[in-house]
């Protein structure tokens, strides 16, 4: 079941630039969320604010009961462990694993024994499409087979809240097409709460809810 | 995580092989350095206490008896056989040592050499072969006999060089109890106008060679620096000496003595090794521990992005300490075993073989004691553990470092960093 996620006056600053400015927004549980803005807006920054990557200068990130701005590093840790489905626009594949590996490792850590973890990274290889993938390393995938491997990795522990830079930034026409499918199919069936930063129109079109940052700050 | 650790290290194979062989080379190398110093400071102290066989210096030729009769004992080959039978005594033989031989006869102008340590048997067998060239027939006016020690060595036993001791030969170590009949019949069986014996030997076996010729003058008792048994060795040879006297020898003029109390002198050589030992050795486990350090340093920070994306899944900051610490601890565990055969082997070589480098000539001179061909590595099995100890130690201090950096790492501003 997805969470609620609830943005109250965040800004975040790196030196001098301010690269996230008051920023306040809620998305409501189980929403499918775009985050649209040009490259420099500060979706990235967000996102990783909201994920427990990084904290706020100031302002307050609530997802579900989690008070994300005031937890300890060691609370963001166990925080992205249990709740938060991550994907990186530059996938962040470990590359000595192999992608079935790559889908096990937040199972892994959940404690989940091997046959368990073996059969669900499986699975969600499959729902993405990349099964007949899973024992080739990231450097033999193509970038859209590494990037719907990425996705199965955020995916695969049921979280609550997925948080997806870009997902679609390296996948043609169809394929992207498949992929949204999923994650709408997905959504839909767990309820999971998604927020997806893109420039896609794509993506941009299939969703309901649309945030939109310019310079730090949200315009809509 | 142990798992992850593994597959994080053998899924960059070249740099972990880089990493477990400067691991492997390091143990190695600092075995073969605590060898190799061994070795020199067991060749200086023998040097400065008078033990080493191959320095006596003939002055004057004389004839010598013709040792290869049957009626006159001719050492050489029981001294090899005696050394083939003696490998259990070579590993068991304290550092305490000697057999000695110093035997001089008088009346048929004939030295003896005993020894059984085969390293230097071939010196032992040159030297009979010089003194067997000095048998010559054509000599008509034989003069006295006079195979000199060095000054030091002479000072060091506190021998008077001169008529009392033509002739000092040593060896380190003792002999088979199997043999203490044949020897002793042998000085039983000798001449009796031997002028002196100075025995270095084993308790045990100075016992047995003095009682059999009760002719000796002096002994010295030379002892390793560093023999933990020392103070119960200097009681027994006190009793030893003791029971001597009290046995009828001929001359109850029995001298037990630690080596520093007989030259003190010579302790201070020793000191200067140990003390160029140790600066060697913290000097080389320096470089080791900075070279393992640099490679184990090198390679973690280059996984620094799967660590970021290992915390970014939820890893804790201490998971990620113990992630990088696995995979240190994987490396050095596979280069400590690999080091440890590979320290053993090239300590073996060179304590058979000698160092490479040191010729006949004088290599090193440390407080006027020469150090020559002959020196070879000493390995004994407590530098193993210390070798691996070191290494460890610097490979753990070099992970921690990266281990801490990984615990502090923020994962946004690594994987933003690609």
């Amino acid at each position: 079941m997805g969470e609620r996620i609830h943005i109250d006056g965040v800004s975040r600053r790196y030196g001098a630039a301010a690269v996230l400015d008051g920023v306040s927004f809620t998305v409501e549980s189980g929403a499918f969320a775009v985050l649209v803005g040009p490259s420099g807006s500060g979706k990235t920054t967000l996102l990783n604010l909201i994920g427990g990557l990084d904290r706020p200068d100031a302002g307050r990130i609530a997802v579900g009961s989690w008070e994300v701005s005031s937890l300890a590093a060691r609370e963001r840790a166990d925080y992205r462990k249990r709740h938060v489905g991550l994907v990186f626009q530059s996938f962040n594949l470990i590359d000595v694993l192999t992608a079935r590996e790559n889908v096990e490792l937040p199972l892994e850590m959940l404690g989940v024994d091997g046959r368990a973890r073996r059969e669900r990274a499986l699975a969600c290889l499959a729902e993405l499409g990349v099964a007949h993938r899973a024992e080739a390393r990231p450097t033999e995938l193509s970038g859209g087979e590494q990037q719907r491997v990425a996705v199965a990795r955020a995916l695969v522990k049921e979280p609550a809240v997925v948080l997806a830079d870009e997902p679609t930034a390296n996948l043609d026409h169809a394929t992207g097409g498949e992929l949204l499918d999923a994650l709408a199919r997905l959504a839909a069936t767990h309820g999971t709460t998604f927020l997806i930063a893109t420039h896609d129109p794509r993506v941009v079109e299939r969703s309901p809810v649309r945030y939109v940052l310019a310079d730090g700050r949200l315009v809509t | 995580m142990l798992k992850l650790a593994w597959k994080l290290v053998w899924g960059r194979r070249a740099r972990a092989w880089l990493a477990v062989s400067s691991v492997a080379v390091g143990i190695a190398v600092v075995l073969v350095v605590l060898s190799a110093l061994a070795g020199f400071s067991q060749y200086l102290f023998d040097r400065a206490t008078g033990t080493l066989l191959g320095d006596a210096l003939v002055t004057q030729g004389h004839r010598v008896a013709e040792r290869r009769t049957g009626d006159v004992f001719d050492p050489a080959p029981a001294l090899a056989r005696l050394a083939a039978d003696s490998a259990h005594v070579l590993a068991a033989a304290p550092r305490l040592v000697v057999p000695v031989l110093i035997g001089t006869e008088r009346s048929e102008r004939t030295a003896f050499l005993y020894g059984v340590d085969p390293r230097v048997e071939a010196r032992i067998s040159r030297d009979v072969t010089g003194l067997e060239q000095l048998d010559s027939p054509s000599s008509g006016d034989v003069p006295e006999t006079r195979v000199l020690l060095s000054r030091v060595e002479a000072e060091a036993l506190h021998l008077a060089v001169g008529d009392g001791v033509d002739l000092i030969a040593t060896d380190r170590f003792g002999l088979p109890r199997a043999k203490h009949a044949e020897v002793a019949g042998f000085f039983g069986a000798a001449s009796r106008d031997v002028e002196a014996i100075v025995v270095l030997t084993s308790l045990d076996v100075a016992g047995e060679l003095l009682d059999a010729r009760g002719l000796a003058h002096e002994v010295a008792l030379a002892l390793a620096p560093r023999d933990r048994a020392l103070d119960r060795l200097l009681v027994a040879a006190r009793r030893l000496a003791g029971e001597l006297a009290g046995g009828g020898a001929a001359d109850a003029g029995w001298i037990v003595e630690p080596w520093t109390a007989v030259a003190p002198a010579v302790l201070d050589y020793v000191n200067i090794n140990e003390a160029v030992y140790r600066v060697f050795l913290v000097i080389e486990v320096c470089l080791v521990a900075l070279a393992v350090a640099d490679i184990l340093w090198l390679g973690l920070t280059e996984r620094l992005r799967d660590l970021g994306t290992v915390g970014a899944l939820g890893a804790r900051p201490a998971a990620l300490a113990r992630l990088v610490l696995a995979q240190a601890g994987l490396l050095l565990g596979f280069g400590v075993a690999i080091g440890a055969v590979l320290g053993r082997a090239a300590g073996s070589y060179i304590e058979h073989v000698g160092i490479p480098g040191l010729d006949a000539a004088a290599a090193f001179s440390v407080a006027g004691f020469s150090i020559g061909a002959g020196v070879t590595g000493h390995f004994e099995p407590a530098q193993l553990p210390i070798a691996i100890g070191v290494v460890l130690a610097a490979g753990l201090a070099a992970a921690s470092l990266p281990a801490w950096r990984a615990a502090r790492l923020e994962p946004a501003r690594v994987l933003s960093h690609r």
